[in-house]
């Protein structure tokens, strides 16, 4: 909704956008299939496409039709995005791609992909040899995106793999060897937004109506504190945003509401098992309390994979600290 | 270790936004009307292209 109107955007402010995210998700909006080309992927080919990929892609995200995946993660290094191996290397006709990503959320769905590959092989690039590239998920050849089961049973992160996958030469977003700084950039939109608190939201409100109002004093303080870190991390994501309004940079402060979001979503199914005596369940037989605590049961522990693992961000904390 | 880095800086939404707040509400409340909660449940991790095509291009709402 904030892509610019000459592409078919709507053009609508940053703000705009938090109060329409905070809505959709407390009310349980199923956003994934075009959460990701909205959040970040949209907003980075309006600042680094070319006006053939502007013109191409974006109409496609403001349609509804373009649904993101963001290649980052591999295995072996997780979201250490410096230790990439993935390669892009430049050929004749473009691009000529190899290479596995992983916990890549959406891939099976995806129409496109940003993903992020090696462009420089020397020893010492690191972090200057990486490049991001656009890719059409339907019409290139080589790419199989596998899901990988979760708890739910349902396969929402994938395993990627790139087998001479060949793209034009214009699918190079932005500068080559600026990948990283790119995704630096990028990840800060990921980490802090209104998703990192409101995930387990509806659980929340599902406890309250079946407690309905027969709470003892002392659920109600452990629901009174849960609320008050749910205000605090609005506080402190709405700082965020602002910083970002401001054209700041704030991944330090984004690297904190993810993970202290994280651990605030990952407890609330434990503590509403504390607080009413029914059991979780995915079937019919459950009231929808039941069904909803046994679905973010299960898909609770995977949130500390999405954004980053905790052991990433801490490492940026710690960076940002002075301590590391 | 440098704590001066880790400022929040108080931010307030403008209330200029509470009449979007409020449309986005009533647009909601018609359209999730099918969706039982353990749906919704999901929120940014449920994939329907249907409701993505279908409110996408309502006013920009994704």
């Amino acid at each position: 909704m904030t892509l610019p109107k000459e592409y078919g955007g709507h053009g609508r402010s940053a703000l705009e956008r938090y109060v329409v995210v905070e809505e959709t998700l407390a009310a349980g909006a199923p956003v994934g299939y075009h959460w990701v080309a909205d959040r970040q992927s949209g907003l980075m080919v309006a600042r680094l496409g070319t006006e053939a990929q502007k013109k191409s892609i974006i109409p496609a995200i403001t349609s509804g039709e373009a649904c993101f995946a963001i290649g980052m993660s591999e295995p072996n290094s997780g979201s250490d995005l410096a230790s990439v191996k993935s390669k892009a290397e430049k050929v004749a006709d473009g691009w000529l791609l190899n290479g596995t990503k992983i916990w890549t959320s959406n891939a099976h769905n995806a129409t496109h992909m940003i993903a992020l590959f090696r462009t420089d092989f020397s020893p010492d690039a690191k972090h200057k040899g990486l490049s991001q590239f656009l890719i059409d998920m339907k019409t290139v050849r080589g790419i199989t995106p596998r899901p990988i089961r979760d708890l739910t049973g349902r396969g929402h992160f994938n395993e990627v793999s790139f087998v001479d996958v060949l793209l034009p030469p214009d699918a190079l977003l932005g500068r080559e060897g600026d990948g990283w700084n790119q995704v630096t950039a990028e990840l800060a939109y990921e980490r802090s937004g209104p998703e990192r608190y409101l995930s387990c939201f509806l659980l929340l409100s599902e406890l309250i109506k079946v407690l309905d109002g027969k709470a003892s004093p002392s659920a109600l303080a452990k629901i009174g504190a849960e609320l008050a870190w749910a205000a605090t991390l609005r506080n402190m994501s709405l700082s965020v945003a602002g910083m970002l309004n401001e054209g700041k940079d704030p991944s330090l402060q984004a690297s904190v509401v993810k993970d202290l979001g994280c651990h605030f979503e990952q407890r609330l199914p434990g503590l509403a098992q504390e607080l009413v005596a029914m059991e979780p369940t995915l079937s019919d037989s459950g009231i929808d309390y039941q069904q909803v605590l046994g679905n973010l049961m299960l898909l609770a522990p995977s949130f500390s994979l999405r954004g980053g693992t905790l052991e990433i961000l801490r490492g940026i904390i710690a960076r940002g600290l002075g301590v590391r | 270790m440098n704590l001066d880095t880790l400022r929040f800086p108080p931010y307030e939404l403008p209330a200029s936004l509470a009449p979007l707040r409020a449309e986005v509400r009533e647009f909601l409340k018609t359209e999730l009307g099918a969706y039982r909660p353990v749906v919704r449940s999901n929120t940014w991790d449920g994939t329907d292209a249907a409701f993505s095509r279908s409110s996408v291009p309502v006013a920009g709402w994704a």
